[in-house]
């Protein structure tokens, strides 16, 4: 497991002025981190949210960072307003002061977010469901604003079909670009089907939207109802067996994908000439 | 956090400093000494100031127990209305707990939930090394939806600081930043802009650089601006 006891850990995600509950996962794994004592420190920032990207370094006492977005994919955020707000230049900057950020790459590309998927549909649809009769759909938001959204899921696709062929099929499907979530029933061809959000939080989407689209719920429910959403599975809908997860940021094992991240970064970016004096 | 972290963090020895000095008061927060435990390590109660009357009884009745650190993000997620505080600063904090720690650690740990950022910045603001930034270049940075932000008016800057960073119900923050080099904030009190302007015993909250509420009203501000000026023009 990575260990970098004189450098701190700075995990960067969205938040929201409106959802109390977008930033739960990124607070909950900076916890879960901090209790494995791998780094001299641990903290997380926000987009959205107080500590803002631009708040925390003065609240960083290590002389090198290693900064991990908590992201489904590459884009805007990672790209633009990441580097912009906390003046990266490049994989690793060295700031006038001294000190040294590593810019790690956003946890939805790294490799073992396919075993996290296969791990937590196996787990929703549970031990007595035939995967072979299981169609499985990786679900994202898509939009014409991120088309490296759509892209890591279907990179994910792609990999599930590698590592586990014995279901029927995978399938990415999307709220705001065919192939439509709202076409889960056309789309698979399977009597079971597990969706899994891929997403970093249970936010509206997760807990509102896609149970509508799904035919789960007939409106966008109040907030009260989001654990009711996650635990009547199965349901029968559409003639099918339906298993619906909550967001794979959210589940727990993601603290293991935030440090892959960090030793992915050490074993494929790290300059060893740029090591702190 | 262990002691040997105690060692590693700067911050943290100065945090310990400064409770060794009386520091009694963050934002809305109280810290109570109450004396040390069988290893001789200090304890504290937090509560909300207008409960540290309470909080000081042995057992206080009507106040809920908390002892960890970590209690502190649920504590101040919500106002006492139950409405969501994005902003950690705003001055609806809510009352009827006290949160009961031992050592300096796990009260920083704990403040660093009420307030984030806040002890860090306020330990390089008073070595001089904490960065600010005017408010025009800020805005002048953003990108995406919220680049129309940077055509707000003078005046409209002004206004739109004075409703959504005061103190009494915006945010408890102190503001370091000017509108721009040559043009100061003239739309708050003095004392809003001085981080020596706090009671004996109190941490300033500082604020070095606008926050993104401030950045979306901004934009919402200018964008009312121009359709208010294409009306005038019609």
């Amino acid at each position: 497991m990575v260990s970098h006891p004189d450098a701190a850990l700075l995990i960067l995600g969205h938040g929201s002025t409106e959802n109390p509950d977008s930033s739960d996962p990124t607070w909950h794994h900076v916890q879960a981190i901090r209790k494995l004592g791998l780094f001299a420190e641990v903290h997380c920032a926000f987009w959205k949210e107080e500590p803002t990207f631009r708040q925390i370094r003065p609240a960083i006492d290590s002389r090198e960072i290693y900064v991990v977005p908590n992201f489904i994919s590459e884009g805007y955020f990672t790209q633009e307003v990441i580097p912009r707000e906390l003046e990266l230049t490049g994989r690793t900057t060295v700031f006038s002061d001294g000190t040294m950020a590593h810019y790690c790459d956003p946890v939805g590309i790294h490799p073992s977010m396919t075993d996290l998927l296969l791990r937590r549909a196996r787990e929703i649809a549970g031990p007595d469901t035939p995967l072979s009769e299981t169609s499985l759909i990786v679900a994202g938001h898509g939009t014409s604003l991120n088309a490296n959204s759509a892209a890591a899921i279907r990179d994910q696709v792609e990999r599930i079909r590698e590592r586990e062929p014995a279901y029927a099929e995978v399938l990415d499907a999307y709220m705001e670009e065919a192939p439509f979530v709202a076409d889960w029933d056309r789309l698979a061809s399977a009597p079971n089907v597990v969706v899994v959000p891929f997403f970093i939080s249970d936010g509206l989407h997760s807990y509102q939207d896609i149970p509508v689209m799904l035919g789960i719920e007939d409106s966008p429910s109040a907030a009260a109802s989001r654990n009711a959403v996650f635990r009547q599975n199965p349901r029968r809908l559409r003639d099918r067996t339906l298993f619906y997860s909550g967001a794979i940021g959210a589940d727990p094992s993601m603290v293991g994908v935030i440090l892959d991240q960090v030793a992915w970064f050490d074993a494929h970016h790290r300059d060893p000439a740029a090591a702190l004096s | 956090m262990s002691d040997t972290a105690t060692e590693n963090s700067t911050t943290l020895r100065f945090f310990a400093d400064w409770l060794d000095a009386g520091g009694a008061r963050v934002g809305q927060i109280a810290i109570l000494p109450r004396g040390t435990d069988g290893d001789g390590r200090a304890k504290y109660r937090l509560c909300h100031r207008d409960d540290a009357d309470e909080a000081q009884n042995a057992t206080p009745a009507t106040l809920e127990r908390y002892h960890r650190a970590d209690d502190a993000l649920e504590i101040s997620k919500s106002n006492a209305r139950g409405d969501y505080r994005p902003l950690k600063s705003s001055p609806d904090l809510r009352r009827g707990w006290y949160l009961a720690l031992t050592g300096a650690a796990a009260v920083r740990e704990a403040l660093d939930f009420f307030h984030p950022a806040m002890i860090g910045s306020f330990f390089r603001h008073r070595d001089g090394a904490l960065r600010t930034v005017p408010l025009r270049q800020t805005l002048e940075r953003q990108t995406g939806m919220y680049r129309f932000a940077r055509n707000i008016s003078p005046a409209g800057a002004q206004a739109l600081i004075r409703e959504h960073c005061d103190s009494t119900r915006g945010c408890l923050k102190k503001i370091l930043w000017p509108v721009s080099a040559d043009e100061p904030i003239a739309s708050l009190p003095p004392e809003k802009l001085d981080p020596a302007a706090v009671a004996a015993g109190e941490m300033p909250l500082l604020c070095n650089e606008a926050c993104h509420l401030l950045v979306a009203g901004a934009r919402l501000a200018a964008k009312r601006e121009a359709a208010a000026a294409s009306e005038g023009d019609s």
